[in-house]
C-alpha cells in the first residue's frame, strides 16, 4: 500500500512538478513584495502583496484602482527582472504610467487576442517565473477566465510571481482564485483650482488568505497633468515627429 | 612554466568500464572479452596478478574468483562524456580518460580550492567511488601525486623535479622493451633519467626519450586535450503499441524534455534550436534565448503537440537540440529580484509570439511623452524585434498638429504641473 501511494506520488510530481504534492509542514511561509504604496502594504497585513498569489484590485470605474494599478507595475518594474502589464483590452497607456517613474526597459506589454490566449499568457509567464503580472481583465475576458485560473494559480505559486488583476467587478471564479482582494470605491474628487486633479477612494481589503480582513484605508489618487516641456519644445518634437512620419510614408 | 605553481589537478578513480558495476567494487573483476585481451581489472584482480593486457584465459588462471565482465565501450564512453561534462563546468579545460584519469586546469579559475572539492564529489557521484586527487605543475606530475593520494584525500606537489626523483621508471609511460632499455642503462628512477642530457635518450628511443627526459625533470612537456561539449542531443521514445492519446503523448514529451534539461543542466548549455518528431512529421524552431529547463523546453515541445492533428497513432517520439551553445551568455542586471528566470520569460514571450505573431508582446519606448497626441507618445517594439517600431494605434487617423498654439491648446495640451 505504501509502496504504491510512492509511486503514485512519483507520478505526480514527473508530471506535474515537486510543488504538485507536498507536504502541508513543508509548505513554505508566504513570503510579500513592498509595494511601496504603504497604506496597501498594511492593509494586507504582511508589508507588501504575496509572492506567488493571485491579488485582485475591483472597483467601478473612475475609481482609481487602474491607477493605482500602475502604481504598483511601476514599483514592479523597479524591482524586478521582468514586469509584464497583460492587456487584452489593449487599453493600456504607458503615458500614465510615466507619472511613477517607471523603469521601462523591464516592462513588456502583452496583448493577447482573446480570453484564452489570455490564460495561456498569464500561465506561461508566471511559470517561466515574471517577477510581477499585472493583468487588466475587461469584463468579458474575467467572466471566462474560470478553466485557466487555477492553472494561473498554480504556475504563479511555484515560480513566486505575484499576480496583480485588475477588473470592474470579481468573478466568482476569480474570487475563489485569489488571496488577496481590495475593494476600490470613489469618496470624492479632488480639485485644485478649479481643475480636477484626481480621486479620493477608499480601498478595503474584502478577502485575505495571508492576513486579517477587513481593514480599509483612504488615498489620494493624483491624475498625470502633461509634461514637464515648454509648448514651444513640444511643438517642435511634433513637427519633427510628423515630417519623419510623411518621410517613411513616402519610403 | 613556472616554477612551483600546481594549477592542474588530476582525480584518479576506477576505470570507466568497472564503473559501469559499482555493486561489484571490492572484488576481483576482471573486465575481458571471451578469448580477447583484459580490458582493465580492479586492484583486487591485480593482486593476483592480473595485468591489462593480457590474455583473458590467463587472468582466469590467475585469479579463477574473480568476475568476468564484456566489454562496453560505448557505456565507458558515456562516462567519460558524462564526467567531462561535470568537469567542464568547473574550468573550460577539461580532459578524462576511459581508464579513471581525469584533469581539470585550475590556471585563471577564481576559486581553486573549491573547484577541486567540487571536483571530487562530481566525481565519486559520476562513478561511485572515492577518488584520489593530485595537484600539481602539470598533468603528468599530477596523476603521479593522484595515484599516492589515499581515497578521497588531495596530495599537492609544489615542485615537481623533488617528487618524482625517486620514483620508478616503470611510472614512465614508455613500452616494455623501453624500459627494458632504461633498466640496460642503469636508468632505475626518475632521477636517473632526469640526469641524462634530452638528444642522449632521444638517441637510444627515438621521440619518446626527449618527452621521457623532460618529464623526469618535471618540465611538463605534456598539455591537456581540451574536452569541448557536443554541439547536439536528442532524446526519443519508441511506443509498442503505437500510441493516439494526445496526453500519453505530452507525458512523454514532458520526461525526454525533463531528460534533455537535466542533460544541458550538466553541461551548462541551452538549445539555440528545438526539433520534434513524430515518425515522418516534424516540426522545429529557433529560438533568440537559449532554452536550457523543462519548462522552456516543454513550453514549446507541449504547445505544438496540443496543437498537432495526428494522421495516424505515433510509433516514436525524438526531441532533438540540434543546436547548442553556453546557457549563461547575458550579464544579469544586478540587483534586479528575479533576473535569474529573465531569459525563461523571455523565452516564454517568444512562444506567444510564435503562436499569436509579433505583436503581442510589445516593448513601449518614448517617443513624444509631452504629446497631446496618444498615439505620438510611445513607440511600441515588438519583443526581439529590429528596430523598427511597431505602431498599435493607427487605427484611428493622426492628426496633423501644426505650430499654431491655439490650436494645440484646443487638444487639451497644458504644461505639466506638480499635483
Amino acid at each position: 500500500m505504501q509502496e504504491e501511494l510512492t509511486r503514485a506520488i512519483d507520478v505526480i510530481h514527473l508530471r506535474f512538478g515537486e510543488q504538485a504534492l507536498a507536504r502541508v509542514d513543508a509548505l513554505p511561509a508566504v513570503q510579500s513584495w513592498p509595494t511601496g504604496v504603504e497604506a496597501i502594504d498594511r492593509l494586507t497585513g504582511i508589508q507588501g502583496l504575496p509572492k506567488g498569489r493571485i491579488a485582485v484590485l475591483q472597483g467601478r470605474a473612475t475609481c482609481g484602482k487602474s491607477s493605482l494599478g500602475l502604481a504598483l507595475l511601476a514599483q514592479a518594474t523597479r524591482d524586478f527582472a521582468q514586469a509584464i502589464a497583460i492587456d487584452p483590452g489593449q487599453s493600456f497607456d504607458p503615458w500614465a504610467l510615466l507619472e511613477f517613474e517607471p523603469e521601462l526597459s523591464a516592462l513588456t506589454v502583452v496583448r493577447p487576442p482573446g480570453a484564452e490566449a489570455t490564460g495561456e499568457a498569464a500561465t506561461a509567464l508566471a511559470r517561466a517565473g515574471a517577477g510581477f503580472l499585472l493583468l487588466s481583465l475587461p469584463g468579458r475576458i474575467a467572466a471566462a477566465a474560470e478553466p485557466w485560473l487555477p492553472v494561473l494559480a498554480a504556475a504563479a505559486e511555484r515560480s513566486e510571481a505575484v499576480v496583480l488583476a485588475v477588473v470592474e467587478e470579481s468573478p466568482r471564479a476569480l474570487a475563489h482564485a485569489s488571496s488577496l482582494s481590495f475593494s476600490c470605491e470613489r469618496t470624492g474628487w479632488r480639485f485644485e483650482r478649479g481643475e480636477l486633479i484626481g480621486v479620493q477612494a477608499r480601498v478595503t481589503c474584502v478577502k485575505n488568505k495571508v492576513g486579517m480582513p477587513g481593514a480599509s484605508t483612504e488615498l489620494e489618487i493624483n491624475y498625470p497633468l502633461g509634461a514637464a516641456l515648454q509648448p514651444e519644445q513640444v511643438l517642435a518634437e511634433v513637427k519633427q515627429w510628423n515630417q519623419e512620419e510623411r518621410e517613411s510614408a513616402v519610403v | 612554466m613556472e616554477p612551483g605553481r600546481a594549477r592542474v589537478c588530476c582525480g584518479l578513480t576506477v576505470h570507466y568500464e568497472l564503473a559501469q558495476r559499482p555493486d561489484l567494487y571490492g572484488r576481483p573483476v576482471v573486465v575481458a572479452a571471451w578469448r580477447e585481451h583484459v580490458v582493465c581489472a580492479s586492484p583486487e584482480a591485480e593482486n593476483f596478478g592480473v595485468r591489462v593486457g593480457m590474455r583473458q584465459r590467463q587472468a582466469q588462471q590467475l585469479c579463477p574468483d574473480a568476475v568476468f565482465l564484456d566489454p562496453d565501450p560505448d557505456a565507458a564512453g558515456r562516462l567519460r562524456e558524462l564526467v567531462c561534462a561535470a568537469l567542464y563546468d568547473l574550468s573550460p579545460v577539461v580532459e578524462a580518460r576511459v581508464d579513471g584519469c581525469a584533469w581539470i586546469d585550475l590556471d585563471g579559475v577564481v576559486q581553486a580550492t573549491e573547484a577541486v572539492r567540487e571536483m571530487r564529489r562530481r566525481l565519486r557521484q559520476a562513478t561511485g567511488a572515492e577518488p584520489r586527487l593530485g595537484l600539481a605543475p602539470g598533468p603528468f606530475c599530477a596523476r603521479l601525486a593522484a595515484a599516492r593520494a589515499r581515497p578521497g584525500r588531495l596530495l599537492r606537489v609544489a615542485d615537481a623535479a623533488p617528487f618524482l626523483a625517486p620514483l620508478p621508471i616503470a611510472e614512465l609511460d614508455l613500452e616494455s622493451w623501453q624500459l627494458e632499455q632504461l633498466d640496460l642503462l642503469g636508468l632505475r628512477t626518475l632521477a636517473d633519467v632526469a640526469r641524462i642530457g634530452p638528444r642522449q635518450l632521444e638517441s637510444q628511443l627515438g621521440k619518446p626519450g626527449r618527452l621521457t627526459v623532460e618529464r623526469a625533470r618535471g618540465q611538463e612537456p605534456d598539455r591537456l586535450t581540451p574536452w569541448t561539449p557536443p554541439v547536439t542531443t536528442s532524446a526519443h521514445r519508441q511506443f509498442d503499441p503505437p500510441v493516439e492519446e494526445r496526453e500519453a503523448l505530452l507525458f512523454v514529451a514532458r520526461a525526454l524534455c525533463n531528460d534533455l534539461a537535466q542533460e544541458l543542466a550538466l553541461r551548462g548549455a541551452g538549445a539555440k534550436q528545438l526539433r520534434v518528431r513524430l515518425d515522418t512529421e516534424e516540426r522545429e524552431s529557433l529560438v533568440r534565448h537559449p532554452l536550457s529547463s523543462t519548462a522552456e523546453l516543454f513550453g514549446l515541445v507541449g504547445a505544438w503537440l496540443r496543437e498537432w492533428q495526428p494522421a495516424a497513432p505515433v510509433e516514436a517520439m525524438r526531441v532533438e537540440l540540434p543546436l547548442l551553445e553556453a546557457a549563461g551568455r547575458r550579464q544579469l542586471r544586478l540587483w534586479a529580484r528575479g533576473d535569474g528566470s529573465a531569459d525563461e520569460v523571455t523565452a516564454a514571450l517568444e512562444r506567444l509570439q510564435e503562436r499569436h505573431g509579433a505583436e503581442v508582446a510589445l516593448q513601449p519606448e518614448p517617443a513624444l511623452p509631452a504629446s497631446p497626441v496618444p498615439s505620438q507618445r510611445f513607440h511600441w517594439h515588438a519583443l526581439g524585434a529590429s528596430d523598427a517600431p511597431i505602431s498599435t494605434r493607427r487605427s484611428r487617423p493622426v492628426p496633423v498638429i501644426d505650430e499654431n498654439p491655439r490650436l494645440s491648446r484646443d487638444l487639451g495640451f497644458f504644461p505639466h504641473r506638480a499635483p
